[in-house]
């Protein structure tokens, strides 16, 4: 099944690609918000979202936008940022769950299966 | 200020008793007054004169005193009535019996009676006239002679009444100047109180009003501060998880997902220093977050998430996990608590986050000998204790050591490395459960940190797997998670009744249908005859060893597809995922994280 990520840190876009590629599911990755919008019609079941994207708050925007288009896809932010206030930001932007960077292989494993149950 | 309105109070006060004294002298005077001058009419002299004017002093008197004038005035009148009839009775009608006639007409109205003085003219015309048709009869004499009399009495009533009313109209208009003035007065006195009041309370107000702006600006600049204290801190922690996640991230997944690797494994040279790698970064990661709690616990944000806690099991992870700090020390790590200590009330993170803030304390300031974490019920709380028997703090700063960035010395500073902020969280985390946390140390002996927990009470043993715990770095928002899984059922093999409780609690609320068992014997049969949906296997077991329950659980057709996640006391294990294990759950776990790894699990097993 296909997951979008959404990432501009090429070293965490590499983690998880190895992690997901391993695990027989495709990675969809797109460094940019443009490249994620045009990632969306290739109807991923999944997406991964960096939070900070260069300078911006880009995943929160991109979160929002995606919610407002009545798009449920499962919605996860994967981010270093970590204090109660950017967790609850997330919530309130339409994100499922949040992943706070510096997380283990296992903890991403965790966090894919919950949202992967129906995969073959 | 407000000032009270001034009270305008007229007294009156009477002296009765003096009054009644004089009164009575006055009576006595007019008596002898007209004794006197009934035998004096007889004599027609001059000496006649003298009396009227003592009357009239008399009279004066007796108006100051403004008692019984009628009856006095009466007296008076009728007396000085004696006067005229006898001029008029001689005939010598003059100038000087007019006056006398007048006399106590004035007298009367002198005293403001005019009954008396109405009734004094009137008799003493009457008697006037009787008198002179008496003596003269019906001559010109009786008509001349009252005329004057008659017209006397009549100017001197009308004057009496004029200037009645004229007094009246005085008093009443001096009564209601007096009281108008007294309003005016009284008006005025509270006009300018008002405007005092007023005055006082713009004044206040300004000075209140420019007290609220000082407030404003002093709370703008708070807010400023505090949020960009906040911003500083998101960032900060932000930059530094970061690379972090390279770090943390990769080394996890060399150690433990070879499949990410092409299925090559990490040569067993290089393991032991990834592994460095790996703790080194989970050690900066623990720093950070170390600094959020702080910045957290003193904003007032940070919450517990109290349920009750198995703490054998909790100490006993936290020995475990000790393990890792003693690097090369030859220290003992000793667990000194009975099995059977009741669920405390508690937020396992953060109690397993002081304990570790204790441990790596007392490891890190002790050389030799050993480390001991302890507990003991006392009433309806656990004492916990860690002891070492280490370089000890001197007394001089023993309190010292829980403020932030404090050490022993400067020295101990440079030697031990660290922040000193654990002993500050670790005092406020405890502090948060209610309790204190305590130190008692000698010099190069050692020493001992205690504080206590309560035990959680029956109603709160009852609602045990109400929330699920937070993750540290997972925050899922989905609140009906458990419709993912309806009725499955979960086998818990685990032979530590308090963690057995745990699991099986955890799992029934979150849906399952539970089955348990402490024996890998009796987890073996249950097995291949219920073929739960999965199996939360615990590797230390009494009969069989987890690994072998395992392996006959692989190797039977019936039960080798179910997932089978492993609940152990240590680190994971790189032959679980070789061995067929679909989870690994570390103990001491959190409901949230067993709960997860069998999620996981299962959901693992479906693709």
């Amino acid at each position: 099944m296909k997951i979008l990520y959404l990432e501009d840190d090429p070293n965490d876009a590499q983690l998880v690609n190895l992690y997901v590629s391993a695990s027989k599911h495709q990675l969809i990755q797109a460094q940019t918000l443009e490249e994620a919008w045009n990632s969306i019609e290739q109807q991923p079941e999944l997406i991964l979202v960096d939070v900070i994207l260069g300078a911006t708050r880009g995943g929160v925007e991109f979160a929002r936008r995606l919610r407002e288009r009545g798009d449920m896809t499962p919605l996860i932010a994967v981010t270093a940022l970590a204090t109660p206030a950017d967790v609850q930001e997330c919530r309130s932007a339409g994100f499922d769950a949040v992943l706070t960077k510096p997380f283990t292989i296992s903890q991403l494993a965790q966090t894919l299966a919950r949202y992967l149950p129906d995969s073959t | 200020m407000m000032q009270s309105p001034p009270t305008y109070q007229i007294e009156v006060d009477f002296e009765e008793d003096r009054l009644d004294r004089l009164r009575l002298l006055l009576y006595l005077t007019m008596m002898l007054s007209a004794l006197f001058y009934g035998t004096s009419l007889l004599e027609v002299n001059g000496g006649i004169w003298l009396w009227p004017v003592i009357f009239v002093v008399a009279v004066l008197l007796l108006a100051l005193i403004q008692r019984h004038l009628t009856i006095s005035a009466w007296i008076f009148t009728l007396t000085m009535m004696a006067v005229p009839i006898y001029y008029l009775s001689t005939g010598e009608l003059n100038i000087r019996a007019t006056i006398l006639v007048l006399l106590p007409v004035i007298a009367a109205s002198l005293v403001h009676e005019r009954d008396a003085v109405l009734w004094t003219g009137i008799i003493t015309l009457i008697v006037c006239t009787f008198v002179a048709i008496f003596r003269f009869g019906l001559t010109e004499t009786w008509l001349m002679m009252p005329l004057p009399i008659l017209i006397c009495i009549f100017l001197i009533v009308s004057i009496y009444w004029m200037q009645q009313s004229l007094l009246d109209l005085v008093h009443w208009s001096t009564d209601v100047q007096q009281k108008d003035t007294r309003r005016a007065e009284l008006f005025y006195a509270q006009k300018e109180q008002l405007e005092d009041a007023l005055l006082q309370l713009k004044f206040a107000n300004d000075k209140l009003e420019r007290l609220n702006d000082d407030l404003d600006a002093a709370q703008r600049v708070a807010e400023n501060a505090s949020r960009a204290k906040s911003i500083f801190l998101s960032n900060m922690s932000h930059e530094l998880r970061t690379p972090l996640n390279v770090i943390i991230g990769y080394t996890s997944s060399m150690l433990n997902m070879p499949q990410m690797f092409d299925n090559r494994r990490l040569p067993s040279a290089y393991r032991p220093y990834i592994q460095l790698v790996e703790e080194s970064g989970h050690y900066l990661l623990g720093l950070i977050n170390d600094v959020l709690d702080l910045s957290k616990i003193e904003a007032g944000k940070l919450e517990l998430h109290c349920s009750p806690m198995a703490l054998p099991d909790l100490m006993r992870g936290v020995l475990t996990t000790s393990i890792a700090l003693l690097k090369d020390k030859k220290l003992s790590l000793l667990p000194d608590f009975p099995d059977d200590i009741p669920f405390v009330w508690g937020d396992p993170m953060r109690v397993r986050q002081i304990l570790l803030n204790l441990m790596s304390n007392a490891v890190k300031f002790t050389e030799t000998g050993s480390v001991t974490l302890a507990a003991r019920v006392e009433g309806d709380h656990v004492h916990i204790a860690v002891r070492d028997t280490g370089i000890g703090i001197p007394e001089s700063v023993l309190e010292s050591i829980f403020d932030r960035f404090q050490q022993a010395s400067s020295d101990t500073d440079r030697r031990y490395g660290g922040t000193g902020l654990g002993l500050d969280i670790s005092r406020r985390l405890v502090n948060m459960h209610g309790g204190e946390l305590r130190v008692e140390s000698v010099v190069n002996q050692g020493s001992v940190f205690t504080f206590t927990l309560p035990l959680a009470t029956e109603a709160q043993t009852r609602d045990v797997f109400g929330p699920a715990l937070a993750d540290a770095s997972i925050t899922i928002f989905d609140e009906n998670e458990e419709e993912l899984l309806q009725a499955q059922t979960a086998l818990v093999v685990e032979d530590e009744t308090a963690n057995r409780k745990l699991a099986c609690g955890v799992l029934e609320s979150a849906g399952f249908i539970v089955i348990e068992t402490h024996e890998g014997a009796e987890a073996l049969e249950l097995a291949s005859g219920l073929i739960p949906d999965v199996i939360l296997l615990d590797l230390s077991l009494p009969d069989i060893d987890g690994w072998e329950v395992l392996r006959r659980l692989r190797a039977q057709p019936e039960t080798q597809a179910i997932p089978v996640v492993l609940f152990s006391g240590y680190p994971w294990d790189s032959q679980a995922g070789a061995a067929g294990a679909a989870g690994y759950i570390e103990k001491p776990a959190t409901s949230d994280e067993i709960l997860q790894g069998v999620k996981a699990a299962l959901a693992l097993n479906v693709h």
